[in-house]
């Protein structure tokens, strides 16, 4: 019996043994076949840029929650790219995407992977604030020049910005700040109730809208109405401690699933419509949330956001009619002008200092100088908060013809720069 | 609510199967209902077709699959169940996208209404009337039609019931399926309440379990019990404190495992 085990050992070994050996045959030929390949593509083409490949890894969610905006990110990224040939600085720019979940750890180790096992050049991405906020001191002590595409904490441009990490969505601040100047002064209305998804953008973007607000002669009328984030069970109760009474509207920050069933719940209830004003950051009434509720939509909610599909500039009209076009139809959005505006601030960079990323200092500056017209207006970085500059609209929804439910610009506060601290 | 744990105590407690795809037959059932409602905008049809098709579904998965493991532990029931609940939500987002969607109420009830001082949405009280009926209808079938009696000697004593010549095999192809259209009929009454959208399945699934475990297995009156604590508890939890909602419901389910180790109305184990 123990020969039986110790003949079957060796034998396994033997058989062991003859397949490292034929895989580093295999692996060699495998890997000179490739050198060559390699070789004799790159000096055979001659129009193809000659520079080492420029990786980018993109850590977007393409699973849970946020997997749409990780999808629309990633196509806005696509369509740049590809219309400029996806070179820049004579060097090919290949995307390597890895998934950011929803939970820190996920993100952390997608993170990981694209920096220690694709040994990416760049770093693009970052959907959920906690996720950004949470890679941020790792990113910042591998020196790996990133951008932030969508979080909006604003710490990111205050106590924890990074000279290497520079923002091209929004800080939190930004889109809230116009809409309570707005309010108080341009439509007199003084008496205002917050109602919020309570977590970090959602306690950020009230904080911002009561600086402008108050100062501007505004009351807040509390109690606030937080609800949990994500919501999953009833709004009634919510939709019902709206003191429609004493107050002249509401301004509010949800975003996603937790606006649908909100708005759908104040619409059966009538409470909005009991309301002179409907407020809050852009996302509560965006195309997505738009595109669920349709006929439940609060018709002249007026929203603070850096962009709106019907923005009528040449950029922003071409970019929805080749988005659509490219992606079968589908309808662009803001998360999409986000990975548009990243490609580009990526590819400018790279043409700035002509593919050369060894000099980690200089490619940063180079980030840091770019500037251009986006679809969602003019674009550039503040170099006191390394994040985008931008024009902040104030948005009316209407019922459009042919577009359905969307937001009209009515306004706009040009320039807004997060205050940095 | 308990429409869900209804179907899910049903076949918890009669076939001892742990089933975590129950979430995902709930889900599936809002998404037949927005696309009935899109193809025909017909509410009341995807009412009746939803059902059906969940029950078609779960007779069918009963059929190949999870007959095969009755046999084999909880563990391999939660691999197995768990396992579809991952395909279930991949198709759906292959499928749909992922995307929130939503269907309005269907027409009559879109308003609100006045109840004793009160205001209530209209569909509000349709979704407690529609639970009203189906709880009624459940308990007496349970309790004094043949069916009832049969599904009852199966939770009770497998071994004798088959002894005593009922065909058990199809009568548990029979209860999954109407456990699946339950769910899915749950998933059709939800839809124009809540939004639609890949995951809906997980957040109410964990719900449905502490309903199940809290009214006691295989009980319907104790899923009726349970299914009014767990909402009460949560509706009163989120708005006194919500971040702690469902914390509270949880210490509540906590607190009646430790007085009563079989949930409120369960059998002793």
């Amino acid at each position: 019996m123990a020969d039986e085990i110790q003949r079957y050992l060796d034998r396994r070994l033997v058989e062991n043994l003859d397949r490292r050996e034929f895989l580093q045959i295999g692996l060699t030929v495998a890997g000179a076949a490739a050198f060559v390949a390699c070789g004799g593509s790159t000096s055979s083409g001659p129009s193809g840029p000659t520079g080492p490949e420029f990786k980018l890894g993109v850590v977007l969610p393409y699973s849970g929650v946020y997997a749409e905006l990780g999808n629309s990110i990633t196509n806005g990224m696509r369509m740049y790219f590809d219309s400029v040939g996806n070179q820049a600085g004579n060097r090919k720019i290949t995307m390597i995407t890895a998934d950011e979940q929803v939970q820190l750890a996920d993100a952390v180790a997608a993170t990981k992977k694209v920096v220690e096992q694709d040994g990416v050049d760049m770093v693009a991405g970052y959907v959920s604030s906690p996720n950004a906020a949470g890679n941020r001191n790792y990113l910042d002590g591998q020196k790996i020049p990133t951008l932030v595409a969508n979080a909006g904490v604003n710490s990111l441009s205050r106590a924890a910005k990074s000279p290497f990490i520079y923002r091209t969505s929004f800080s939190n601040w930004q889109p809230a700040h116009p809409v309570g100047t707005y309010v108080a002064e341009k439509l007199g209305k003084k008496r205002i109730q917050l109602v919020y998804a309570k977590y970090g953008a959602g306690l950020e973007s009230v904080a911002s809208f009561k600086e402008t607000f108050t100062a501007a002669g505004g009351t807040i009328v509390g109690p606030d109405v937080a609800t949990p984030f994500p919501n999953n069970g009833d709004q009634t109760p919510f939709v019902q401690a709206i003191q429609i009474d004493k107050i002249d509207g509401i301004y509010s920050f949800m975003s996603g699933t937790d606006a649908v069933t909100f708005l759908k719940k104040a619409y059966e209830l009538g409470t909005l419509t009991r309301l002179a004003l409907v407020s809050g950051a852009g996302f509560f009434v965006e195309q997505d949330v738009l595109a669920a509720i349709t006929d439940a939509a609060p018709a002249g909610a007026i929203t603070g956001l850096h962009w709106a599909l019907t923005l009528p500039n040449k950029e922003n009209q071409d970019f929805i009619s080749k988005y659509s076009k490219k992606f079968s139809g589908r309808q662009a959005d803001v998360f999409a002008v986000q990975g548009f505006d990243t490609a580009r601030v990526i590819v400018d960079a790279l043409n700035a200092v002509k593919g050369n990323t060894d000099n980690k200092d200089a490619f940063m500056k180079a980030i840091a100088g770019v500037s251009f017209k986006s679809p969602r207006g003019d674009f550039k970085f503040d170099a006191n908060t390394n994040n985008v500059v931008q024009t902040i609209y104030i948005r009316k929804t209407v019922k459009d013809p042919k577009l359905g439910w969307t937001n009209q610009v009515i306004d706009q506060y040009p320039g807004v720069a997060d205050p940095g601290k | 609510m308990f429409l869900l744990a209804a179907g899910l105590s049903i076949i918890f407690g009669l076939m001892n199967v742990l089933n975590l795809a129950h979430g995902s037959f709930y889900m599936v059932g809002a998404y037949i209902a927005y696309s009935v409602v899109v193809a025909t905008n017909s509410f009341w049809l995807a009412l009746v077709v939803a059902p059906l098709l969940l029950a078609v579904i779960g007779a069918a998965l009963e059929l190949v699959f999870f007959r095969r493991v009755y046999g084999r532990g909880h563990l391999a029931q939660v691999l197995l169940t768990f396992g579809f609940t991952l395909v279930f939500v991949d198709l759906i987002r292959s499928q749909f996208g992922p995307t929130t969607r939503s269907i309005p109420p269907p027409s009559g009830l879109e308003g609100a209404v006045q109840v004793l001082g009160a205001t209530f949405s209209a569909y509000s009280l349709f979704v407690l009337a529609v639970a009203t009926v189906v709880g009624a209808l459940l308990l007496v079938g349970w309790r004094s039609l043949r069916v009832g009696a049969v599904l009852r000697a199966g939770v009770e004593d497998k071994e004798m019931a088959g002894l005593l010549g009922i065909n058990l095999p199809r009568v548990f192809t029979l209860t999954f399926a109407f456990g699946a259209g339950l769910a899915g009929l749950a998933g059709v009454i939800a839809a124009p309440e809540f939004a639609i959208y890949p995951g809906m399945d997980a957040n109410v699934l964990i719900l449905a379990l502490v309903v199940v475990v809290l009214g006691g297995l295989g009980s319907i009156e104790g899923a009726l019990l349970g299914a009014a604590l767990v909402g009460l508890g949560y509706v009163i939890g989120t708005s006194l404190f919500p971040q702690f909602a469902i914390g509270l419901i949880f210490a509540l389910m906590a607190a009646v495992l430790v007085v009563r180790p079989s949930g409120l109305l369960g059998r002793r184990m």
